[in-house]
């Protein structure tokens, strides 16, 4: 081993250095520990050893969050899928049908996953004990889980709504308010001159364009050939109007996620907005003076049905169709309405309700599950709301318009 | 010199006031984006709870490491033979090249070609070729700094004793371009660990910490992900704040010897401190 | 000790590459440059090839057309995407300019000002830790100082210099402004202070003692050998803003049209199914990027990068 040469250096370093050299070894071993304990804790809690079957997995818009979900007795992985149908159809096409059990995405996008092969027709109706106990308006002539040219049904309804547009009553009407006053039942009110700057939409077409659409079609203030697969003369309608009121410094904002759509109107950025209705729960959760519009024009209906994949056909068939039986009972029901709002498939949430009302993830009130139900239900069979079509065949005109109108 | 430490420290806290916000929101009992209302714990025991972060945390990390040592012997690989070549100019164009592309572009194209025309499936092996094709460069480029530094003449010498190549490397360019080596790691865990847009298109069946963040963002309110940042920056504030305090004891007890030092040696020893400290990447090593 | 003595396992491969030095030449270069030029040309080809193309059935159609540029400049179509082009390269070229200044002076503070201080390395350390945390919730969070009712305002109506809160703090170019600059500062701090520390201090010491005042130390001795650092961090900066689709979607807004950024035209046209627009986009992108590169190599010759 070779000396090292005295010098002034190493004479006053030499204290330092072997400190510093045994400080460095014990954070070293720090950190090696600390990873050997990280994966160790990782494998113990994880599938390696809990059981020997990997995990169902299930695509889909944003209903999930698993770890909360009751009585299902196995293990789900819930991955966001995006909204937007080509991202997903192109996901499916590729590796997406050897990945994932289930998927649920926007309704409308039966036909061209069945037609992909992404999907497969699994006879709901035989197979899932619950099918019958679905609402009978969303289980016949509910093309969003029928394949057209042929018939089949190839979905299960799990979850749906219509969007409006959320309301700050106090900034609006004046402190206090319960209802909305004058105007507050029309679009009209997102593009008033008296709201200028201080309104917003969604910067995805998804719901949004139909608004607008029913919007112009119902007050008669333009001509639209269909209301809900809207030809290239009826968006180039909509967005002459949408390109106006734009530079009429009508927008605050075209938003897009949910902490922005939240944010925006919890801190009083904007007093009207086109967005989910979740979104006004947790600002009356908050103690904010939130409504959902009821609009004269109508709602822009949605609903994301469960679909079943090659995969799940193929691999892990009980176990993905007593998942999907598992969303049409009481708790999944229950528990999705309570916090969200939506209309669930089955009546069996409001029974589950009024048995368990201090079942896990509650407290549930049967009488509120009942009501969110018949108003649901109301929409969809109002006849001024409107399905929009989330798959068009000039999908792309669609995109363009858009992004030109939120440039 | 205070007008310099004023306009400093005023950056520094521009730098770090979106980290800081983060840590507020994850104490807001709310979840939303907004200023303080109230102060709570709930969030970090749910982001304990909630299986899919975890499991995209530990992707990362795991992505972040296989980058970090893949990029670094590249890097220092590449930079070695660099300096050997004739053509520098075309290794160095191809070098740095992808900091050219900007990351949506690479990953969808990338995404494209092993998907449609390769007919490979994306999986953790594309994410990775995505996150070592965007460190590499600045791995290089670090490691060729410091090389820098180390004069012709030193290695020569050492080759002239009759040192091979390897002994030349490891005794006496390595010590040296340590730091610049160690730099280049940390640079590749930490732009790996927060790599977005080309994991976005190339990712495989789980989500890294970015991806999951996308996902949940747009359509669930997640407060958790804000409790996992919050403590990231917790972690790493508390982590500079000890290497502060060590660097400056070691300062000390290195200040107490050499005071007992001749004026003389007093004299030489500052002024070689201030010429090495100057010119390489920084360690009191 | 002998150093002529072998000893450990790597030193019979060292024999056998001393032999043949070419062999370990190519062993070190080859793999990071043919994985560069997989990865990076590849691709690159391949977005202008299907830029040409069309699109049917969800599937790329080999074909040629230029339909898809003209659709982007706006020949014999609308003209706002290029609109939006030329306003994305005009934030760039602005946020460089930003970044430049700034990130000199933070890096000039830190690499000579500081030098030799304990307090230079964590300091830097400082500027990387928002790299940790998620881009797009760091981005988010400046809606709590900028918007109606955050930090700013609040301040200072409280200070009660403005009555009415400010509104074109958020949802507007100077938001996107301040959300880029609070991403890329250090990336343009990092390249330059590595240039600075490598200036050795005697040429500092020799410049002050010749008589330059530290003016002329600045500008005659520190810019010119940081001028490789400079041109790197502003690469970084100006290609970042290029491809950054989450600064204008979150802090940008309709007033100004700051909503939507190149890179954002580029992402709805892929989600949209038009990917010859997509790469059409893409390629002009590159073609810019690559103006950049034969630009530095005609002017500064990019050997100096390795001179760093």
């Amino acid at each position: 081993m070779e000396e090292k040469p005295t010098s002034p250096e190493t004479v006053s370093e030499k204290g330092g250095m072997s400190r510093r050299r045994f400080i460095k070894y014990a954070a070293i071993g720090a950190v090696a520990a600390a990873g050997v304990g990280a994966g160790a804790y990782y494998l113990l809690s994880g599938d390696l050893l809990r059981q020997r079957q990997a995990p169902l997995q299930w695509w889909g818009v944003g209903t999930g969050n698993p770890e909360l979900w009751s009585g299902l007795g196995d293990e789900v992985v819930f991955t966001e899928a995006p909204w937007d149908p080509v991202p997903v159809l192109n996901k499916m096409r590729t590796d997406g049908k050897d990945q994932y059990d289930v998927i649920s995405n926007a309704g409308t996008l039966d036909d061209p996953l069945f037609a992909d092969g992404s999907i497969v027709d699994f006879d709901p109706e035989a197979v899932l004990p619950s099918w019958n106990k679905i609402y009978p308006e969303l289980r016949t002539n509910n093309p969003t889980i029928t394949v057209a040219s042929t018939g089949q049904i190839v979905g299960v309804p799990i979850v749906q709504n219509g969007d409006s547009v959320a309301l700050l009553l106090d900034e609006i009407w004046g402190p206090g308010t319960t209802q909305p006053g004058q105007g507050g039942d029309t679009y009209g009110l997102l593009f008033d001159n008296q709201w200028a700057g201080k309104t917003s939409i969604e910067s995805g077409w998804g719901t949004a364009i139909y608004k607008v659409g029913n919007y112009l079609a119902r007050n008669n203030l333009a001509t639209l050939s269909s209301l809900d697969t809207y030809s290239a003369a009826d968006l180039s309608t909509i967005k002459d109007f949408m390109l106006a009121e734009k530079a009429a410094g009508q927008f605050r904002v075209f938003w897009s996620g949910w902490n922005t759509a939240v944010s925006l109107l919890a801190n009083k950025e904007v007093v009207a907005m086109d967005t989910w209705e979740p979104v006004v729960f947790a600002l009356k959760s908050q103690g904010i003076n939130a409504y959902y519009m009821d609009p004269k024009e109508g709602f822009s209906l949605w609903n994301i049905p469960l679909y079943l994949t090659p995969r799940g056909q193929n691999v892990t068939r009980d176990r993905s169709l007593r998942l999907m039986e598992w969303t049409l009972q009481g708790w999944y029901g229950a528990r999705i309405t309570t916090i969200r709002g939506y209309l669930t498939a089955t009546p069996d949430a409001i029974s589950y309700a009024q048995a368990n009302p201090n079942a896990e993830g509650g407290p549930y009130d049967a009488a509120f599950i009942q009501a969110r139900h018949d108003k649901v239900k109301g929409k969809f069979s109002d006849q001024v709301s409107v399905y929009g079509n989330q798959s068009p065949p000039n999908i792309q005109q669609y995109q363009d318009t858009w992004t030109q109108v939120t440039a | 010199m205070t007008l310099w430490k004023i306009l400093v420290a005023f950056f520094v806290l521009y730098i770090l006031m979106p980290p800081l916000l983060l840590v507020s929101i994850s104490f807001e009992p709310s979840g939303f984006v907004r200023p303080l209302t109230g102060f709570t714990f709930h969030w970090y025991d749910v982001m304990l709870r909630t299986r899919g972060l975890m499991d995209a945390l530990f992707k990362s990390i795991i992505l972040a490491v296989l980058t970090m040592v893949i990029t670094t012997f590249l890097a220092l690989n590449a930079a070695l033979g660099y300096r050997k070549t004739r053509f520098k100019t075309i290794v160095i164009a191809i070098m740095i090249l992808p900091i050219f592309l900007p990351g949506l572009i690479q990953g969808f194209s990338l995404s494209i070609v092993l998907g449609q025309f390769l007919g490979m499936q994306r999986s953790i092996w594309t994410e990775l070729a995505g996150h070592v094709l965007w460190a590499l460069p600045f791995a290089f480029l670090v490691i060729l700094t410091s090389m820098s530094v180390v004069r012709r003449e030193t290695v020569l010498a050492a080759l002239d004793l009759g040192a091979n190549e390897w002994r030349a490397f490891k005794d006496i360019e390595y010590p040296i371009i340590k730091p610049g080596i160690t730099s280049a790691a940390i640079f590749s865990f930490v732009l790996s660990f927060n790599e977005f847009s080309r994991t976005y298109y190339l990712q495989g069946i789980g989500p890294t910490i970015p991806t999951y963040v996308w996902n949940k963002i747009t359509v669930a309110i997640t407060p958790e992900i804000f409790a996992l940042s919050a403590l990231t920056v917790i972690i790493s504030l508390s982590l500079i704040a000890v290497a502060t305090v060590y660097l400056t004891m070691v300062g000390r007890v290195a200040e107490e010897v050499t005071k007992q030092e001749t004026p003389k040696g007093l004299r030489i020893l500052r002024r070689r401190e201030k010429a090495s400290t100057g010119s390489a990447l920084v360690g009191n090593q | 000790m002998d150093a002529t003595k072998t000893s450990g396992p790597f030193d019979r491969l060292a024999e056998y590459f001393a032999d043949h030095p070419r062999h370990l030449f190519y062993l070190q270069i080859l793999p990071p440059l043919l994985f560069v030029v997989f990865f990076v040309f590849v691709p690159l080809a391949s977005i202008f090839a299907w830029s040409f193309w069309s699109v049917q059935g969800n599937r790329l159609i080999p074909g040629f057309s230029t339909n898809a540029y003209a659709e982007f400049l706006g020949v014999g179509y609308p003209t706002w995407r290029a609109e939006i082009f030329l306003k994305t390269l005009r934030i760039a070229v602005s946020q460089t300019l930003i970044a430049l200044v700034v990130g000199f002076a933070i890096a000039y503070f830190v690499g000579i000002k500081l030098r030799g201080s304990k307090y230079a390395l964590p300091l830097l350390l400082l500027f990387a830790v928002p790299f940790l945390t998620s881009y797009l919730l760091r981005t988010l969070s400046w809606h709590v100082v900028l918007q109606t009712q955050g930090i700013i305002n609040s301040a200072l109506m409280a200070l009660g210099l403005i009555k009415v809160p400010i509104t074109w703090l958020i949802f507007s170019e100077f938001a996107v402004h301040i959300g880029l600059l609070s991403t890329y500062l250090p990336f343009m701090i990092f390249p330059i202070w590595l240039a600075m520390s490598r200036i050795d201090s005697n040429v500092l010491a020799a410049s002050a003692d010749l008589g330059g005042t530290p003016k002329d130390t600045l500008f005659r001795v520190v810019i010119p050998l940081t001028l490789p650092g400079m041109l790197i961090g502003s690469i970084f900066v100006f290609v970042g803003v290029l491809g950054d689709s989450v600064v204008p979607q979150i802090l940008g807004g309709p007033t100004d049209g700051s909503g939507t950024l190149i890179a954002n035209l580029i992402d709805k046209a892929v989600s949209g199914q038009q990917y010859p627009l997509a790469a059409a986009i893409a390629s002009i992108i590159l073609l810019t990027a690559i103006g950049l590169i034969l630009g530095w190599e005609r002017v500064f010759g990019l050997k100096k990068i390795g001179e760093i």
